[in-house]
Order: structure tokens, then C-alpha cells, then sequence
């Protein structure tokens, strides 16, 4: 069973994460002379299984087909904390973004190409940094990391190499390139050791347990 | 280990904590044009200042948080100056940087991985540049196929509007479409009449003679329109009007017949009626002067020819005019129409007698009768006008008066035989008259 976050853990990460992904958008803006909007994070604790419900349940936007999944693997340097981090879109919003980003919206492959591939891998690897540079100093710990993997599996095999009873910290944001609005998921995986290890973490950072 | 790593096809750097390379492939050496290995300097040393500067802060990031960063060359064609290794000496490679943290010997660092993805950034574009045109190009298919669409929708509809019946066929003229009257025409359905030949729904006759004129449509660039009879033994004869034209393609070749035909009995109808009309007399049925000049005037070219006789009678009633003042101009019709239903009877079928006007006839007989035989047939029709005629339950008589012209004798032409022959009559009128007045003066006298 996992304990959920308490309203003031949530809004704390929240707003943490809203200024790492400030940077984020930052540096996308600097990459395509463009300005992009990120919404506020929406952050949520819970089972992964139950997060397969609630995304199932919930068909938030873009999930329901093939994703576009960009992971990296981080751990803390005493290992004490592992987890690896997700930024999920729809397979459409996936092609969408980075072709907004190159300017190519008038590409009609419909599959990503791969340059276009290493291209969404590097946009994975900004967000997911700039999520997890916030988680790091949260945590008080360097997190290092791999390069980012990106691939197409469908939603049932999004957690394949992961067993039913990890956790899944779950930061929805949305983000916005002139006409065009996709709503991205970051995901953290972590086991029971880990979790156990941020909750605590995060309180401390915070000051919720004085 | 170095060895090893110069024999990979791609850019290795090492840096240690402090920024400096402590390993360089030889790769790098050569695609960058160092003179040497560049142990120990930072990378702004060794390449240069056109560095990108987001390669410098994904090295630092590395190198102090721990962070791996991928730099796309979507982003960042050209982290580092490197020389392309095929083509124009100048051009630039097209890289994709990977920077990772890693540790090497116990020591603190990170990896540099440079890919060249000239080539496949050149196949890429190429294969964007021929999906845009595949795009474009589907894009004109759908418009082209949108309007064949619209236009075969059209002409479906044109063909099933149409008030004829239209048809096309093979080169061989068998049926491969015709629209819904045409099978109304035959009565027929699609399933009996596709694949037949189209001139075996036509009489023999009627086929045969459209034979030559179909075979033609081949070579020429004209349609044909010819008027077809189907006579049917257990209906009224119907006449069609047939037009056809070869379909052709782009080169000029025929590969079939687009055909209409359209009803005309109607009208057929209504020609033979107004002809009818225009040359018979309404009241009699007889034919009139137009009609009988048209046959004298065939007669006599036919008798020229043949080198005979024709003869001509004209025959004027006597108290005609009587039966009108007595009995009433009703009275009269009645006393015409029996002397023409009679006049018919007793004479030959390829004889002709007509009403010229009020009350003269003329009668052409043809086949150069004798003198003699124009009596026989003169005493029929005397007889036939004489007869007393019945209307209501009184009994009407009237006389006649005739006279003869023949040719070649009395004139070469319609019109001089007609004049000779009225001039005769008239002539035989008066003599009876003369007689008729010397008869009742005799009689007179012996009375007095």
C-alpha cells in the first residue's frame, strides 16, 4: 500500500517542479526562437497499477493510441535512490512537437523519422533534466543519469521491465507551441525503498514534519 | 586500449573533472585537423571557439551534476568543427553529441560520443523531399480522382435523364452499357441484352441495312444518323431514329460506339397524316388535283418510256347543283362521298381518280387501254354516278357528262392533257345539250 502525498507534499513538489520546468521551457524557447508555454505540474503518488487504471479510466488525451515514450535511468550516488523517468505523449503529439520544433509541419510521413527520433530524444532530455535537478536538490544528492531512450511502445507495455508493485510519481504538465497544446506526462518508477526514501526527503526539504 | 578506440567509427572525448581531455580517438584528430592529440587541453583549446556552447554546458552539467545530455543534430547540426569526410572538404560534418557522466581509471569524467550523421541526414532529407512530393502528388490524385468522381456522377445522371435511349458498344458492336430507356425500348433487362450484339435487336431488314453505314463510324470522324423501320408481326411498325459515333482515345484510335436512338413513330405518323391530307380531298378521300397531277405526271414520264398510251378522263356530274338547291348542301356531300366510294370500287388498282373541285372528277387510267376498254370502264363508272343514291328516305340521282385526252394525241404534259381533256368533255356536254334541246323542240313540235 502506498501512502499518498498529503495535499501540502503535492502542492510543495508542485511548485518545484514548475520551476525546473520553467528552465525547461527556457531552453526550448532558446532552440526554436519560439516561445513555449508550460502549464503548472500536477503532481500525484501512487501504485503503478493503479496509475494503469486511473490513465485507462481517465483517457487523458493522447494516451489511448501508441505512445512516445522518452526514458532515462537516474540513481543517487550512494544508490540509496533509484528510479527511471518517463516523459510520455500521444504517438501524434510525440510527431506533432518536434515537427512544430523543426518547422516541419508540413511533413507528410507518418511515421518519425531517425533524426527526428534523436531530435524528441533531446526535448525527453531537457524536461526530464530539469525535473530531475529539482528532485536532485530536494533530495540533497547528486542524481546521475543515462542518455535518453525514446521508442513507441503501446500504453499496455509501458511498464514491462517493471513489477506490478512499484510506485510511480506522476507530474502531468502540458505544454504549448503557438496553435498547437499537447499534454505530456513525466513519470518517476521507483521502488518501495526509494519512495520510502523521497517521502521522507521531500518532507524534510519542505519542513512538513516540524 | 587507445588503439581500440581509433578503430571505432566514431568521435570519442574523455574529460576529467577539470574539463581537460584525457582521451582523444584519432577519429577526432583527423576529422577535426588537429596536429596532434590534445592531452590535457579543454575542448575550447582543442577545437577552437566555435565550440557550440551547448556542448560546453551539457560537459559541465555532466561533469558537476551528473547529468547526461543528448544534443540531436536536429538542434545542433555542428557541436564541433569537424570536416565532412565525403564531398566538398569545407562542408561541415552533421553530428548528434551524446555527453554522459563516467567514471574511468577511479577518476571523475565524462564521455563524449560524436555520430556523423552526414549521410543519413542527406537521405533523410531526401526521403522528406520525395514524401512532400508523394504528398503533393497524392494531393493532385485526390483532386483528380474527386473530379472523375464528380464527372462519372454526372454523366450517370445526364445518361439516366436523358430522353433518349443511348448505348455503347464494343468495336465488334457488342453492348457493354446502355442506360435505362434503352432497355424501356426493348423491354429487355441488362442481364439479357449486355454482351449481345446491338443490330440483333433490330429486324433483319433494318439490320442489314445498317450494316455498311456502322462499319463505316470506324474510319470516319463523322456520326451517322439513319432513320430504322421495325415492322413487328403482332404490333404497329415503329420507326427509329439511330445516331452513332466512335469513341476514341487520346491518339485517335477507336475503341467502340457510343450510340442514341430516339423514337420517331410519332412523328412518322403525323408526316404520313399531314401528307394525306395535303393531297386528298377530306370529303371524299379521294385523291385531289396536287395528287393526280403528281400521278399523271409519273404516268406519263412511265408511258413516254415505255412508249404507250395513257389516257385521261375528265368527268363533270350534271345536277349536281340541282340536289344542292333542292336538298340542301349536306345533301350534296352525301351525293359526292357515294360516288367516290363507288368510283373506287369499279375501278382498277393502279388507276387513280380524284376530285378536282365542286363537281369534277378525273380519272387516269394507265397501261394503254383501248379505246374500247375505256368505254367498259367509262359504263362502270357512268353507272356508278347515275345509280340513284339514297339519303334519308329519299332517293337522289345525278348525271355525268365526260371527255378524253390521250397522249401522246392531245397533249405531251399534265396540264395540256388535263385542259384537253376538260375541253372534250365540255364539248361532249354541249353537244348532248344541243341534242337534248333538238329532242325536246322535235317533241314540241309534234305536240303543237
Amino acid at each position: 500500500m502506498v501512502a499518498p502525498l498529503d495535499e501540502l507534499e503535492s502542492d510543495a513538489l508542485g511548485e518545484a517542479f514548475n520551476m525546473a520546468l520553467g528552465e525547461a521551457a527556457a531552453s526550448f524557447a532558446e532552440l526554436v526562437n519560439e516561445e513555449i508555454t508550460i502549464t503548472v505540474p500536477n503532481v500525484e503518488l501512487m501504485a503503478r497499477e493503479a496509475l494503469s487504471q486511473r490513465l485507462a479510466a481517465l483517457d487523458l488525451p493522447g494516451l489511448g493510441e501508441r505512445l512516445t515514450a522518452i526514458s532515462q535511468n537516474f540513481h543517487s550516488s550512494d544508490r540509496k535512490l533509484s528510479t527511471e523517468a518517463l516523459l510520455l505523449f500521444g504517438e501524434r503529439g510525440g510527431l506533432e512537437i518536434v515537427r512544430r520544433m523543426l518547422g516541419e509541419t508540413d511533413m507528410p510521413l507518418e511515421q518519425i523519422t531517425e533524426l527526428e527520433q534523436d531530435a524528441l530524444g533531446e526535448v525527453g532530455n531537457i524536461i526530464i533534466n530539469s525535473c530531475m535537478s529539482t528532485l536532485a536538490s530536494i533530495f540533497g544528492s547528486e542524481m546521475q543519469g543515462t542518455l535518453p531512450d525514446v521508442s513507441q511502445p503501446r500504453a499496455d507495455q509501458l511498464f514491462g521491465a517493471h513489477s506490478a508493485g512499484e510506485v510511480v510519481l506522476m507530474v502531468r504538465i502540458g505544454m504549448g507551441l503557438r496553435s498547437l497544446d499537447i499534454t505530456g506526462y513525466v513519470l518517476f518508477l521507483m521502488d518501495l525503498p526509494s519512495l520510502t526514501h523521497v517521502v521522507a526527503r521531500v518532507r524534510h526539504y519542505f519542513g512538513l514534519d516540524a | 586500449m587507445l588503439d581500440l578506440l581509433d578503430r571505432v567509427d566514431l568521435g570519442l572525448l574523455w574529460l576529467n573533472a577539470q574539463g581537460q581531455i584525457k582521451v582523444c580517438n584519432q577519429w577526432l584528430v583527423d576529422l577535426a585537423g588537429l596536429q596532434s592529440r590534445p592531452d590535457g587541453q579543454t575542448l575550447t583549446e582543442a577545437f577552437g571557439p566555435e565550440v557550440d556552447p551547448k556542448l560546453l554546458r551539457a560537459v559541465e552539467q555532466a561533469l558537476q551534476l551528473g547529468r547526461a545530455t543528448r544534443l540531436s543534430h536536429a538542434f545542433h547540426p555542428t557541436p564541433l568543427p569537424l570536416r565532412a569526410r565525403r564531398g566538398d572538404p569545407q562542408q561541415r560534418m552533421q553530428q548528434a553529441v551524446d555527453v554522459l557522466p563516467l567514471r574511468w581509471l577511479g577518476a571523475q569524467g565524462c564521455l563524449v560520443q560524436v555520430r556523423d550523421l552526414t549521410e543519413a541526414t542527406r537521405r533523410e532529407q531526401l526521403l522528406k523531399q520525395q514524401a512532400r512530393q508523394l504528398g503533393h502528388d497524392l494531393g493532385e490524385l485526390r483532386i483528380a480522382q474527386d473530379e472523375l468522381t464528380r464527372h462519372s456522377t454526372r454523366l450517370r445522371e445526364l445518361t439516366r435523364l436523358a430522353p433518349v435511349a443511348l448505348f455503347e458498344t464494343d468495336l465488334q458492336g457488342h453492348l457493354l452499357y446502355t442506360n435505362d430507356r434503352f432497355l424501356s425500348l426493348w423491354n429487355l433487362s441488362p442481364a439479357a441484352i449486355l454482351g449481345r450484339h446491338w443490330s440483333a435487336l433490330l429486324p433483319q431488314q433494318a439490320a442489314l441495312a445498317l450494316a455498311a453505314p456502322w462499319a463505316e463510324l470506324m474510319s470516319t470522324p463523322d456520326r451517322i444518323q439513319r432513320d430504322v423501320r421495325i415492322a413487328t408481326p403482332d404490333a404497329d411498325d415503329r420507326w427509329l431514329q439511330l445516331e452513332a459515333g466512335a469513341l476514341r482515345n487520346l491518339d485517335g484510335a477507336a475503341f467502340g460506339y457510343l450510340a442514341s436512338l430516339v423514337d420517331v413513330t410519332a412523328l412518322y405518323r403525323r408526316a404520313q397524316h399531314l401528307e394525306h391530307r395535303a393531297h386528298h380531298d377530306p370529303l371524299t378521300g379521294l385523291p385531289n388535283r396536287e395528287k393526280l397531277m403528281q400521278k399523271l405526271e409519273g404516268g406519263l414520264a412511265a408511258a413516254q418510256w415505255l412508249g404507250q398510251a395513257l389516257r385521261l378522263i375528265f368527268i363533270d356530274l350534271d345536277g349536281f347543283k340541282l340536289v344542292n338547291d333542292l336538298h340542301g348542301h349536306a345533301a350534296g356531300d352525301a351525293v359526292l362521298q357515294a360516288i367516290g366510294q363507288r368510283a373506287r370500287r369499279v375501278i382498277r388498282g393502279e388507276d387513280v381518280i380524284a376530285r378536282l373541285a365542286g363537281d369534277e372528277f378525273a380519272l387516269m387510267l394507265s397501261d394503254a387501254p383501248t379505246l374500247a376498254q375505256v368505254d367498259a370502264v367509262m359504263d362502270k363508272v357512268m353507272s356508278a354516278i347515275t345509280e340513284p343514291i339514297r339519303y334519308g328516305d329519299q332517293w337522289l340521282s345525278v348525271g355525268g357528262s365526260w371527255g378524253l385526252a390521250s397522249f401522246p394525241a392531245d397533249g405531251t404534259d399534265a396540264g395540256t392533257l388535263l385542259a384537253a381533256a376538260d375541253a372534250c368533255m365540255y364539248a361532249q356536254k354541249q353537244a348532248r345539250k344541243r341534242t337534248q334541246g333538238e329532242r325536246l323542240g322535235a317533241v314540241a313540235g309534234r305536240s303543237q
